[in-house]
């Protein structure tokens, strides 16, 4: 054999292994498809499984491209093996189209179980395990559109995708198959409750509609006892509950009867049951007659019990007697003072009274509530014959009064009498109250006055100019009612002499009364008289008051003004100036008196005085000169006025520091004797200094103050160019002068002592 | 990347230019006009003005008004008239004495005398119908007001033009009556 030939037989035997091997591969790919399906319908998968697959498709996948290589291979040798080729490419189609029939069918296989039908419990979490659960099939199926509602029973479509393009629907249902979760109570209650299955039920626990209903009859509650009672609850799916409760049935002790209105009544209850709350107690209504039920629970037991509210007090009530006129209209409820029940209550006589009847009656007055409990109080009633009104003319006495009003009293005289004073009843309207033991009635009186007044006038005397009234010339005067008087014609008083004047007197019912007199009219000649007029004693620079105490009175006219002249008087200067009082009438009658105003000096015991009044609120001994001078200076300077008013006192040191403690203010003399008088006063050597320019002087003071002199100026400056003056050097007053105003501080020094 | 970052850069100095607009526009909103501010201030010295151009008037019986600030009105014959030089300002002061009452007058500085004091002596004169000599602290806080202070006995006004001042004795009349020209 030589080589090409060993080489054909290795390249065939290459060849058939390599056929073999692909249809070992192609029954791998066949057996793989099959496992796929199997582990379908088991459901779960693994990862590893899952890789183990994949592992296979990409061996299935290289061996395919090496079968492809391979064909490609056998290619070059078609010559020598075509009849071995075309059986090679029949049965790979046919294998591969089988593969490929297999694959389809284990996907759609695969799919149908995916995505069968699902449920999921009412309430549940929603959980698609069937898909989450698989790490296979959640990475080749996703759910798309999932509307479930795990709360609501009903039947849901649910979208699925596979290998994300394969569209496949999944019903899910949710459904309820969980029966309810009860709790009951046992109860306790008394003979003759109704009773409800709810009443026992404590918790009940399901997602739907549930109800509750005894397994067997209703328990009856007509005598005492202990029963065990079946109750069933089931819910809208038809699942069902059994359960036992303990039934108690009580006597009549645990029911309550209360008065109606009964303030108490909680602590009653409470007595019994010291642990029920007032919520519980709350649906009593104690001032409603009527059965309330208590319902509360206590260890699991549901406890009833009932309370009566009855009314049994029947109303109390306070009357009174009663006199009416014949023939009124009378009700029981006029003869009651006061009435207290708890409810409603009507009043009524027991026997309607005969009120056509003059005379006195025993009458029975009932009372009832609405719980129909009765009182029944007796009281009198008194029927009179009495008039509503009267109208009689003024002028009556009080007997004819009397007998007008009773004239008819008959028999029932002395149950009523006259209680109104005869003396206030007046012309017009009245109210008479006539009264007795049983009672009182109102009657009306109307009194008229027909008569005239009774008017007589006297002369009257007057002055010019003095206005009279009409009332001036009235004596006397008699009538029932009020009275008003006016002239016929208003007599002139602008002329002495006699005037008749007719008087009118009309009283208030309209009669009238006319009279003629004398008015005489002579002139007055008698001026005021002018009181509390005295000679006045003032300071040189004072003031003074003229007018106090003084006033004037005139006969005619009454109080008339007083007028003063003290243009004569010079407060100014000393000496004794007139004064001259005047007051004069309306009738130009003119009374006047003079009087003396003596104006005089001032001595220097006056002036510190004064200082020293000054001096006692703002200095003490603890003080040094330099503070002492210091609030001597501030006082002054805080408390004057510049004014050059007192000027002309300049020079006069006593009467130009009596002004200026006086009217607090000053040109700078007074500043400079106030500031002396205080300075002097506390113990500080000071000297008057003046500037060296008589046609403009100005005043200051100087000081020593520990042993050596200063400048102090408690006058004020210039404006624009204020200072403050207190211990100044000579230095420091000539800067002044300089700087600010000329000359302001000018001096002779040789006239002073030096400053440092 | 680079056309990105192009961009931010463009929007974020549109913003700057935006913002800085804005800030303009508020400052001028908030500054006055030079004429505005000139024309509040202006306005603002005029009231100021005016307040302080009320005088205060007294009214004498008789039927005299005399003008604290003012010239002397014709008040008939004097009583007396005095001069004096005054250490407060240049120039020479008049003293004017009536019937219950005197007036000073000052020199203004501008050529004129105008009253600065008005002085009440007696109780033959009532100021302003109800105030005199005699009459009662009540009498003048009536009159006045209750805006006043006290110190050492006196009652001190300060009304319009004027200080009021009141001095009282010690039964709390009045003493002393004085106008003057605020000082």
């Amino acid at each position: 054999m030589d080589n090409t030939n060993i080489n054909e037989i290795e390249e065939v035997t290459e060849e058939s292994s390599e056929v073999a091997e692909a249809s070992e591969n192609e029954a791998t790919v066949t057996a793989v498809a099959e496992k796929i399906v199997d582990e379908l319908n088991d459901d779960p998968e693994t990862d590893e499984d899952l890789n183990e697959e994949k592992q296979i498709d990409e061996d299935t996948a290289a061996e395919e491209r090496s079968s492809e290589d391979i064909s490609n291979d056998a290619t070059t040798d078609e010559t020598t093996s075509r009849n071995n080729s075309v059986t090679w490419w029949v049965k790979a189609l046919f294998v591969i189209a089988l593969t490929l029939l297999v694959v389809s069918a284990s996907l759609l296989s695969f799919i149908m179980v995916v995505s069968r039908d699902m449920a999921f419990e009412l309430g549940s979490k929603k959980e698609f395990k069937r898909i989450e659960d698989s790490a296979v099939i959640s990475k080749v199926c996703k759910v798309v559109n999932d509307n479930i509602d795990t709360y609501k029973l009903g039947t849901y479509n649910v979208n699925l995708r596979f290998f994300g393009f394969i569209n496949q629907k999944m019903k899910v249902n949710v459904v309820d198959t969980k029966a309810p979760e009860v709790e009951l109570y046992n109860l306790r209650v008394p003979m003759g409750t109704r009773l409800d299955a709810e009443m026992f039920v404590k918790k009940i626990n399901d997602l739907t509609e549930t109800e509750v209903y005894f397994k067997n009859k209703a328990p009856k509650t007509d005598k005492t006892g202990n029963q065990e009672i079946k109750l069933c609850v089931s819910d809208s799916s038809g699942n069902e509950t059994l359960k036992i409760a303990k039934l108690a049935i009580l006597g009549d002790t645990y029911s309550f009867v209360l008065e109606y209105g009964d303030d108490e009544y909680l602590n009653k209850i409470r007595g019994k049951y010291p642990d029920v709350t007032d919520n519980e107690l709350s649906p009593i209504k104690i001032d409603e007659v009527g059965q309330y039920t208590v319902e509360f629970i206590r260890n699991d037991t549901y406890n009833v019990f009932n309370v009566f509210v009855n009314d049994t007090v029947p109303p109390e009530a306070t009357v009174k007697s009663l006199v009416v006129r014949t023939g009124e209209v009378v009700e029981a409820k006029d003869l009651v003072v006061s009435v207290t029940d708890k409810s409603e209550v009507d009043i009524s006589f027991k026997d309607e009274p005969d009120i056509t009847t003059p005379g006195v009656y025993d009458v029975l007055l009932v009372f009832r509530d609405e719980y129909n409990n009765v009182a029944e109080v007796a009281s009198k009633l008194a029927v009179c014959c009495i008039p509503t009104e009267l109208v009689l003319e003024h002028g009556f006495t009080k007997y004819e009064l009397n007998s007008k009003i009773f004239e008819n009293i008959g028999a029932q005289t002395g149950i009523l009498s006259l209680s109104t004073e005869f003396e206030s009843i007046i012309v017009g309207d009245n109210t008479l109250t006539l009264a007795g033991d049983l009672g009182s009635l109102d009657l009306k009186l109307t009194v008229t006055d027909h008569k005239a007044p009774e008017l007589v006038l006297k002369e009257l005397r007057s002055y010019v100019g003095v206005e009279v009234a009409a009332k001036d010339f009235v004596r006397s005067c008699i009538d029932a009612s009020s009275v008003e008087f006016s002239f016929v014609s208003i007599p002139s008083v602008n002329a002495t002499g006699s005037f008749p004047v007719s008087i009118i007197a009309k009283d208030a019912s309209g009669n009238s009364t006319e009279k003629q007199t004398y008015l005489h009219i002579s002139k007055d000649t008698l001026p005021p008289v002018i009181y509390g007029v005295k000679n006045i004693t003032v300071r040189s620079g004072g003031t003074v008051s003229y007018k106090n105490g003084v006033y004037a009175i005139d006969g005619v006219w009454g109080d008339v003004e007083v007028n003063v002249d003290s243009s004569k008087v010079n407060l100014n200067e000393q000496g004794s100036y007139a004064v001259v009082y005047s007051a004069t009438d309306k009738s130009g009658n003119t009374a006047t008196v003079t009087a003396y105003v003596t104006v005089t000096g001032v001595s220097y015991n006056t002036v510190y005085s004064m200082a020293d009044q000054v001096l006692g609120s703002i200095v003490n001994n603890a003080m040094s000169d330099r503070d002492k001078a210091w609030a001597i200076y501030s006082w002054v300077t805080a408390n004057f006025r510049y004014s050059t008013r007192t000027s002309y006192l300049m020079g006069n040191f006593v009467e130009g520091a009596y002004s200026g403690f006086t009217i607090r203010s000053g040109n700078c003399y007074i500043y400079y004797a106030v500031t002396s008088a205080l300075l002097t006063r506390a113990g500080i050597e000071n000297i008057e200094i003046q500037r060296n320019d008589p046609s403009n002087p100005h005043y200051w003071n100087l000081v020593k103050i520990d042993g050596s002199w200063y400048h102090l100026d408690t006058c004020p400056h210039f404006a624009g160019h204020k200072m403050t003056a207190f211990l100044l050097t000579d230095a420091q007053v000539k800067a002044y002068s300089q700087n600010e105003v000329a000359g302001y501080y000018s001096f002779d020094e040789s006239k002073y002592p030096d400053t440092p | 990347m680079k056309k990105i970052l192009s961009i931010v850069l463009l929007f974020a100095l549109v913003a700057m230019l935006i913002s800085c607009g804005n800030t303009n526009n508020d400052k001028n909103d908030k500054v006055d006009s030079p004429d505005t501010t000139a024309a509040n201030e202006n306005a603002d010295t005029t009231e100021k003005e005016e307040e302080s151009n009320e005088a205060f008037v007294c009214k004498l019986s008789g039927g005299y008004e005399i003008v604290i600030g003012e010239a002397l009105p014709d008040l008939g014959d004097y009583i007396d008239c005095s001069e004096a030089p005054s250490c407060i300002h240049e120039g020479m002061d008049r003293v004017y004495t009536y019937d219950g009452y005197s007036v000073t007058t000052s020199p203004d500085g501008k050529g004129n005398d105008n009253v600065s004091e008005v002085s009440i002596l007696s109780d033959s004169v009532l100021m302003n119908d109800t105030i005199t000599i005699g009459v009662s602290k009540d009498t003048v806080v009536s009159a006045l007001g209750e805006d006043y202070t006290e110190a050492f006995g006196v009652m001190t006004y300060e009304v319009m033009n004027a200080t009021v001042s009141v001095i009282l004795d010690d039964a709390s009349n009045v003493m002393s009556f004085v106008v003057a020209l605020a000082q």
